[in-house]
């Protein structure tokens, strides 16, 4: 059910970042489709199963663009060993620290995207801004949709 | 929680790898294709439908200032006829210029209409899709405007059924752009967000708020395409340059349709 899920909140994303924002409201800074491959990772917790969601996910976003294959998948894998590596040192847990440690990896993975490198662009206010405010609202709805399953995983 | 083990993401990789290898030798770059291929007409569609929605409720929240623009319009329409009558004397003799000198027209190129089913910001600047690709003639470098003679942008890269965009703001764009009223010229970059800088322009120049920024013609893009308009001038009597701010046109004005010039 929570792969279900997930992959729902994916693709709802996809079409809002793609589509719905730009279209409908003229905002093409939104970045809540990356924001959703990542959190898993930090929400859910790194399980197997959190890593595989986020390869798929990454390789239907480079499907859907006409990416070349592995372009975002294995940035994406460097987060997820990133990640491995940052919880073994901190704890996170609570929901403003896993939205700002997403924000963080998102710039991560685009700093891995571009081999290194992060244009000064992505620093502006309006884009740090829409990225901390996106994760804020993606891991209240993640608290919110998968607060029974961890429930229960914790009993 | 099951621990991760070096062995798992190894695999994930080798994964990743068998899958860019069979893309690239067995079907020739062409299995990330067949994705943009199946959903561009349905998301065009819907992209030009949603995008008439947001011009229909801007222009309802307009509605209280109509009067007021009515008579200023009404104004700006007189000096427009009489500059009208201008133009076509001089659009006259320029065609009659360019026969006797044997000189292409303006858009003598090809032209094809295409329609945007994706826009986004990605880790590599915008990803702005079109539903045309070399199949309809389309290549890389080819010129994007809008009906409204709006500069959108250049094809980055083309595909058998879909082509890339290079946005005006984004960050690797380049146009070679003047001031309309005074002719100041100088090199437009693109800033994300931000919109677009406009380079080399000296403190001596005359440039203001408001100014209408076009493109020149002496590099790949058409002349007198519009870019937008000056947003913020930055004079430091310590700097030689100016630091110029462009809102681009391309903010204001619907984005679903396209043309494509050929280079």
């Amino acid at each position: 059910m929570t792969g279900l899920k997930l992959t729902a909140i994916f693709f709802f994303t996809l079409l809002l970042d793609g589509l719905i924002l730009p279209a409908l409201f003229g905002f093409e800074e939104s970045l809540f489709s990356f924001l959703v491959i990542i959190m898993p990772l930090i929400c859910l917790g790194l399980t197997s199963r959190s890593v595989v969601f986020g390869m798929v996910f990454s390789i239907i976003y480079e499907l859907a663009k006409g990416l070349d294959f592995g372009v975002l998948a294995v940035p994406f894998l460097f987060i997820a060993i990133t990640v491995f590596l940052v919880q073994r040192f901190l704890d996170i847990k609570r929901a403003y620290f896993f939205a700002l440690a997403s924000a963080v990896f998102v710039y991560l993975l685009f700093f891995f995207y571009n081999r290194g490198e992060l244009a000064a662009g992505y620093f502006s206010p309006v884009i740090v801004l829409t990225v901390i405010t996106e994760a804020l609202v993606l891991a209240a709805i993640f608290n919110v949709t998968f607060e029974k399953n961890s429930n229960r995983r914790n009993v | 929680m099951p621990r991760l083990s070096l062995k798992f993401f190894c695999v994930l990789f080798a994964i990743i790898i068998s899958m860019v290898f069979i893309d690239r030798y067995f079907f020739g770059k062409k299995l990330t294709q067949f994705g943009p291929v199946i959903i561009k007409k349905p998301l065009s569609y819907l992209f030009v439908k949603f995008e008439n929605t947001r011009f229909f409720f801007s222009n309802v929240v307009k509605i209280g200032d109509s009067v007021k623009e009515i008579e200023s319009l009404k104004e700006e329409n007189l000096k427009l006829i009489s500059q009208v009558a201008e133009y076509e004397d001089t659009k006259e003799e320029n065609s009659f210029l360019r026969k006797t000198l044997n000189l292409a027209t303006r858009f003598n190129n090809k032209v094809t209409y295409a329609g945007v089913y994706q826009f986004q910001l990605g880790p590599n600047g915008y990803e702005v899709l079109i539903n045309k690709g070399t199949n309809h003639g389309v290549s890389a470098g080819d010129t994007v405007i809008s009906e409204d003679n709006v500069l959108i942008g250049g094809i980055k890269r083309s595909y058998d059924d879909f082509s890339r965009i290079m946005v005006v703001n984004d960050q690797d764009f380049k146009v070679a752009v003047k001031i309309l009223s005074s002719g100041t010229a100088g090199i437009a970059k693109g800033a994300m967000s931000q919109g677009m800088y406009l380079d080399l322009i000296v403190s001596s120049d005359p440039i203001k708020e408001g100014d209408v920024v076009v493109s020149t013609g002496i590099d790949f893009f058409p002349p007198s395409l519009v870019v937008g308009v000056v947003s913020h001038v930055e004079a430091n009597e310590a700097d030689v340059f100016k630091k110029v701010k462009i809102r681009p046109a391309i903010g204001e004005i619907k984005i679903g349709r396209v043309l494509i010039i050929k280079n």
